[in-house]
């Protein structure tokens, strides 16, 4: 059996998932080979390494090839450092080394794809890339699911965070980016709900302000909230904002909220065309 | 001489700008101001009362500011009642062998740190016209509350604008760019589109017209409750916003007033035009 015949049986069962079995079915022959050969073993040990440090959350196909790869070629970076300190360690020692003759290892081998010369280089890369999307095919199963989740988790707190931090800027563009993040989460952090209805009640731009109530569309329930944005929509001055709070609530508010703000169309205190919207928004929904 | 002065400069500048000149009606004066950072971020705060704002963009690090007062004779509902209070408690004195002096000083107050500048004139009664050179790159941050327009030409940098009296007129921008007016109208003219941020205009009585150069990417939003929506884009407006729809069996919410977006070549980042009972105008550059 060759080192080469052994790598890829190595490389196919972690690719099928099915090791154990493998190992179990591993005979009496090539187990005795692997006792013998400690080279052969550490390739097959890297190459394991290689598995478990797959980034298989990655469900994106793209994103997923783009990791596996990163992830290999670092790899295969420190590998090269440390064959090379090897190499160094072997020059010093002992003269037998040099005249024994062994079949070249994968980490020697890696090391030579990194030398500088182009093909090699290239064909590098190219075997680095075709084995991250071998490795992108095995199947998701629930350890990835979960992983995945706790990943799309990690993305929205930090897009939250961002979100945060961007409303807090002073140039009205930076916040109206902040709203635009704050709408990629689902809005279940209540911290940032409640800096976008305080944001709401004192931004000078009404542009801001109308991005805002935009993002608000996108709350699964208003919950607290709701009733404080009824105040603010009867409350507020500025006509542009007081139609889309009064829109906002129309479309997404409870029941009592819809008939407490119907009830406001008799209500001088409210300018005529926030009146006549309402009306209208009533009307078309008797249709 | 030019790292001289940023030495010296202290870390604040204020230049005050009082100079009574013998032209009886205006006064002019221009001021050169060396940012004591070149090269670096710039960013300007213009406040301005009453007046009139032109700002022009160049490759420079000085700024350079030319105002034109003049004493405010016009109708001012607020200044007049607040004119009239007073001299009802004021007996009235002879003025009998005296000259009227017109008030003809320039009060204009300019501050620079670290490449921060503030330009301001707050006084009621006065009318400015500003003529000011700045770096291309700068971000410009203007509220003019009475008087002219304002207009912009040349700058690359953000802008935030707000005018209540005038109009807005932006030239030869890239954004972002976020601009307000009461009644009158927005036009601006965007030579590229930024891809940092968002950009929006909003007019809540006036028009918006906006014209965006043939290698703009962007997703265009417009919304508008009474007025009209005149497109030249080679997309057409869709629908965009999420509507929550009833279950079977319960009725449909209508939507009022929403929004509708555009993707121009491709999109890209979002301009959004608003305007209450203003139209909306999208044309498309060379």
């Amino acid at each position: 059996m060759k080192n080469q015949q052994i790598i890829d049986w190595k490389i196919a069962s972690l690719a099928n998932d099915n090791s154990n079995e493998q190992s179990e079915e591993l005979s009496e022959a090539l187990q005795n080979y692997l006792k013998e050969n400690t080279q052969l073993q550490e390739e097959l040990l890297f190459i394991e390494q290689f598995w478990t440090n797959d980034v298989k959350p990655l469900v994106v196909p793209s994103d997923k090839m783009d990791a596996n790869f990163y992830q290999m070629l670092s790899s295969a970076q420190s590998t090269q450092q440390y064959s090379s300190q090897q190499e160094t360690a072997q020059q010093h020692s002992s003269h037998h080394i040099a005249a024994q003759e062994h079949p070249l290892s994968l980490l020697e081998k890696i090391k030579s794809w990194f030398m500088p010369n182009p093909i090699a280089q290239f064909a590098t890369l190219a075997l680095v890339f075709v084995v991250g999307l071998n490795l992108n095919k095995t199947p998701n199963n629930d350890d990835n699911n979960l992983a995945y989740s706790g990943l799309q988790q990690e993305i929205s707190s930090l897009t939250t965070v961002l979100a945060m931090s961007m409303l807090q800027k002073d140039s009205a563009s930076e916040r109206l980016s902040g709203v635009a993040y704050s709408r990629q989460t689902d809005l279940s952090n209540p911290l940032l709900v409640e800096q976008l209805i305080e944001l709401l009640a004192r931004d000078k731009s009404t542009s801001v302000r109308l991005a805002i109530i935009n993002s608000l569309g996108h709350l699964k329930s208003f919950g607290s909230s709701e009733q404080r944005l009824f105040i603010l929509a009867i409350q507020e001055e500025n006509l542009l904002v007081q139609i889309e709070l009064c829109r906002l609530l129309l479309n997404y508010g409870s029941v009592d909220i819809k008939k407490l703000l119907t009830k406001q169309v008799n209500q001088q205190h409210l300018k005529p065309e926030v009146r006549e919207f309402i009306q209208a928004q009533s009307m078309a929904s008797y249709i | 001489m030019k790292n001289t002065l940023s030495l010296t400069l202290p870390l604040t500048l204020v230049a005050m700008l009082a100079t009574s000149m013998q032209i009886v009606s205006a006064a002019e004066k221009s001021y050169s101001l060396p940012l004591s950072k070149p090269g670096e971020p710039v960013s300007i705060d213009i406040e301005v009362y009453r007046g009139s704002i032109t700002l022009i963009g160049y490759q420079g690090d000085t700024i350079e500011i030319s105002a034109k007062t003049s004493t405010f004779a016009g109708k001012d509902k607020d200044l007049k009642k607040v004119k009239n209070k007073m001299n009802k408690s004021r007996s009235a004195r002879s003025t009998e062998g005296l000259k009227s002096v017109k008030n003809s000083t320039m009060r204009l107050e300019i501050e620079e740190r670290n490449n921060e500048v503030e330009i301001s004139s707050e006084v009621s009664n006065q009318h400015v016209d500003l003529v000011i050179k700045v770096p291309q790159r700068s971000s410009i941050e203007v509220e003019l509350y009475k008087g002219g327009d304002l207009n912009i030409d040349g700058v690359n940098g953000g802008l935030e604008l707000e005018s209540y009296e005038g109009m807005i007129i932006a030239n030869n921008i890239s954004g972002p760019i976020v601009a307000e007016t009461a009644r009158t109208d927005i036009v601006v003219s965007f030579s590229d589109f930024t891809k940092t941020s968002p950009s929006s205009l909003t007019s809540h009585m006036g028009n918006v017209d906006i014209t965006l150069a043939k290698k703009v990417a962007a997703n265009v939003n417009i919304q508008t409750y009474q007025g009209e929506v005149f497109s030249g884009l080679d997309n057409d407006f869709v629908v965009v916003d999420e509507i929550k729809k009833g279950k079977k069996g319960q009725k449909q919410e209508i939507v009022l007033g929403g929004i509708m977006q555009a993707k121009v070549n491709g999109g890209g980042q979002v301009i959004s035009l608003i305007s209450y009972s203003g139209n909306l105008y999208i044309r498309k550059g060379k």
